[in-house]
């Protein structure tokens, strides 16, 4: 008995050692990011190593994203995150897999259906009448807006982001909101999360907006990503209330068994 | 409450990520129950297995 006692005490501090020791890699920064290693604080660059000892510091409106074996790492508020921490909790939370079915239920929020001929055919018929100018009765933003959710649609991130850019180009302060909105779920689902937090980072729905429910899904998802928990829990129990009205999308997750997002 | 398996997934993982036990368990339970058979339930299960 004692013996096992001995074997799990130290196996668990091998483990906890690993996990320490283990360094993470600095993918992109944006703002003010430093790491403190016991030697003061220093700025991190992209390509930086953080050591598993450290401490990594953020300041008001800035992000970064690190990676380390199987994990990656991002963080968007400010405040000091140890790193061994961030490793631990980052494991906890499911890691890919976690990541890549919520990837496909964001997808299905926006209606992505599998890419089909016809369908892309549809997609590029959109996308030349927006080349070609502005319906009647249509504001130039509703043409690219509407161009960018039928590339949404289709599981093509990179053509909507270039359509929903025209769309908020072309915005009236009315329609800014949710161009943003759409834009922001592109460049999530094209894997670019910091721009996405970007785009949303001001954006507040009104009351009675349809895309209002999805979006606190979208913003809920992306602070859980960069370890915004409490954000996250806050935005989702405020957001109850319009979720409740949305019953019916948010049953589309249900069939939600598409496979993961095309063109990255 | 409202029946959205993407609220009720994301509100547990949120609290998992805050050490909140006991919401994370009832917030994947739900899933599990309301969207049995889904990809978020299945993911649900393994988080609640995980526990």
């Amino acid at each position: 008995m004692h013996r096992q006692i001995w074997l799990f005490i130290v196996l668990t501090a091998v483990g906890a050692a690993a996990l320490s020791a283990q360094a993470l890699s600095v993918a992109y920064v944006q703002g003010s990011v430093q790491a403190n290693d016991g030697s003061g604080w220093s700025e991190v660059s992209i390509g930086d190593t953080i050591p598993g000892g450290a401490t990594v510091r953020l300041g008001d409106g800035s992000y970064v994203e690190m990676t380390a074996s199987g994990v990656d790492i991002t963080l968007s508020q400010a405040g000091s995150y140890p790193v061994a921490s961030l490793l631990s909790t980052s494991r906890r939370m499911g890691g890919t897999a976690t990541s890549a079915v919520l990837t496909t239920a964001l997808a299905a929020l926006v209606g992505k259906t599998p890419a089909t001929h016809s369908t892309a055919m549809g997609v590029r018929s959109e996308n030349m009448g927006a080349a070609l100018g502005p319906a009647w009765v249509t504001s130039d933003s509703q043409v690219y807006l509407d161009a960018g959710k039928d590339f949404l649609k289709a599981g093509s991130y990179a053509k909507a982001v270039e359509q929903l850019q025209s769309a908020l180009a072309e915005a009236s302060d009315q329609e800014i909101p949710e161009v943003k909105y759409y834009l922001a779920t592109a460049y999530s689902l094209s894997g670019n999360e910091a721009k996405a937090l970007g785009e949303i980072a001001d954006v507040a729905p009104s009351e009675g907006d349809s895309w209002a429910p999805d979006f606190a899904l979208l913003k809920a998802r992306l602070l859980i990503d960069s370890f915004a928990f409490k954000q996250a829990a806050s935005l989702l129990q405020s957001s109850s209330a319009d979720l409740a009205h949305n019953a019916q999308r948010a049953r589309l997750l249900l069939s939600s068994r598409f496979g993961l997002p095309g063109d990255r | 409450m409202p029946n959205a398996p993407a609220y009720y997934f994301l509100l547990g993982l949120a609290y998992r990520g805050i050490g909140d036990a006991s919401n994370e368990k009832q917030n994947l339970t739900m899933v599990t129950q309301i969207a049995a058979g889904s990809d978020l339930a299945q993911a649900a299960g393994k988080l609640l297995a995980d526990m």
